[in-house]
């Protein structure tokens, strides 16, 4: 029963992480570069000005911010990328699936995530991850499963909606027990 | 002698235009062979032609369309087989032709042209460019009955936004699609010209 309650209070609590900007060192997120680590199929249309359709099997990708300690470093199985309007070149949207696995800082601290589905905003420098089974940043103590997790890339906002604290790394592919 | 053999001594001072996919070929049916210039025991000469051209046709064009070129190959030298239907080319430059008018111009080093599998093979320091698009490769083949190019070969791509290496690519030349696999390395930068 008191397992059932922690759980429910901590689905129902939205931690919100520094949620006002600091004066330095600055916590924007700037996208100018995406690198390309490894990618199992680049898919590409030059004929069109929304090129980039997707890539598969297996991404290992760099998201280069202004200064290489704001790099988000993405693996994923599927990357979707959507875009505004057929007129735009740019992505606006990426839509990550499968093993995902963030590596970032945010607020100067390490943040790690495992998820099985994202959205990357481009446009926006947000990110939403959906069925989160781990997120790590030393604000939040110990590591935790969420169902999603939110990041304003722009000011290293970070919102989660926690569903387990997890302790050790099996934790984080257990289901929480019922009482 | 061949038929084939009596083709050598035009085509050493004519291009050879071949229409490949079609049932018109576009070349000058050879004259009459007599029995004492066609000794069976002699062994047949290969037929070589400076500036030679050749084509893929789309086999099925739709109704009242005139017949177009998808593919044409302009080489140095080119050397003809005894059956007549493989080329080998010296420095090839190639171009597939699209409906939207959108071509792809390639150049080699070397390349065959199969005329009955209506494939073209172009090795040896190989570039596709078209008005959006650079790819730097080791070989191509183009498949005229699909209408795509693939390479298994280390490939360099280059675009406005993207540029990477890769280790295969498939190029559908009609709708623009380009699968590129096993990416090891590679750019794409965000914010560039729209």
């Amino acid at each position: 029963m008191r397992i059932t309650l922690t759980i429910l209070l901590l689905t129902l609590m939205s931690l919100t992480v520094g949620a006002q900007k600091s004066d330095a060192p600055s916590d924007k997120v700037g996208f100018s570069e995406i690198l390309l680590n490894k990618v199992g199929e680049l898919n590409l249309n030059y004929k069109v000005n929304n090129s980039l359709i997707s890539m598969r099997n297996g991404v290992n990708i760099t998201i280069k911010g202004e200064t290489p300690s704001e790099n988000l470093n993405i693996l994923a199985d599927t990357i979707l990328f959507r875009y505004a309007s057929k007129e735009d070149t740019q992505p606006s949207v990426m839509e990550l699936s499968g093993n995902i696995h963030i590596k970032s800082r945010i607020k100067d601290k390490d943040l790690i995530i495992k998820a099985n589905k994202a959205t990357i905003n481009i446009a926006k420098q947000e990110a939403e991850f959906v069925e989160v089974t781990r997120v790590e940043h030393p604000t939040l103590g110990s590591p935790k499963k969420a169902a999603t997790v939110f990041i304003n890339l722009d000011t290293g906002d970070l919102l989660a909606n926690i569903v387990q604290s997890l302790t050790t790394e099996a934790d984080a592919h257990t289901a929480p027990k019922a009482p | 002698m061949p038929r084939y053999g009596f083709i050598l001594s035009g085509l050493l001072l004519l291009p050879l235009v071949s229409g490949c996919g079609t049932d018109e070929p576009m070349t000058s049916p050879p004259p009459p062979v007599s029995e004492a210039e066609n000794p069976a025991a002699q062994p047949a000469p290969q037929v070589s032609a400076e500036n030679m051209e050749l084509f893929m046709f789309d086999k099925n064009p739709t109704a009242n369309q005139e017949l177009k070129p998808t593919f044409m190959v302009n080489a140095a030298l080119g050397t003809m087989n005894e059956e007549g239907d493989v080329f080998h080319l010296t420095q090839p430059k190639s171009i597939i032709f699209t409906d939207d008018q959108d071509e792809l111009n390639l150049t080699a080093q070397s390349g065959t042209f199969d005329k009955k599998s209506e494939t073209a093979l172009l090795d040896g320091d190989v570039t596709l460019t078209s008005s959006r698009i650079h790819l730097g490769m080791q070989s191509i083949v183009w498949d005229n009955q699909t209408r795509t190019g693939h390479s298994d070969e280390a490939i360099e791509f280059s675009s406005d936004m993207v540029k990477l290496k890769a280790a295969s690519m498939t190029l559908e030349p009609k709708t623009g699609v380009l699968v590129l696999s096993n990416v090891s390395e590679g750019i794409i930068t965000l914010g560039a010209p729209n």
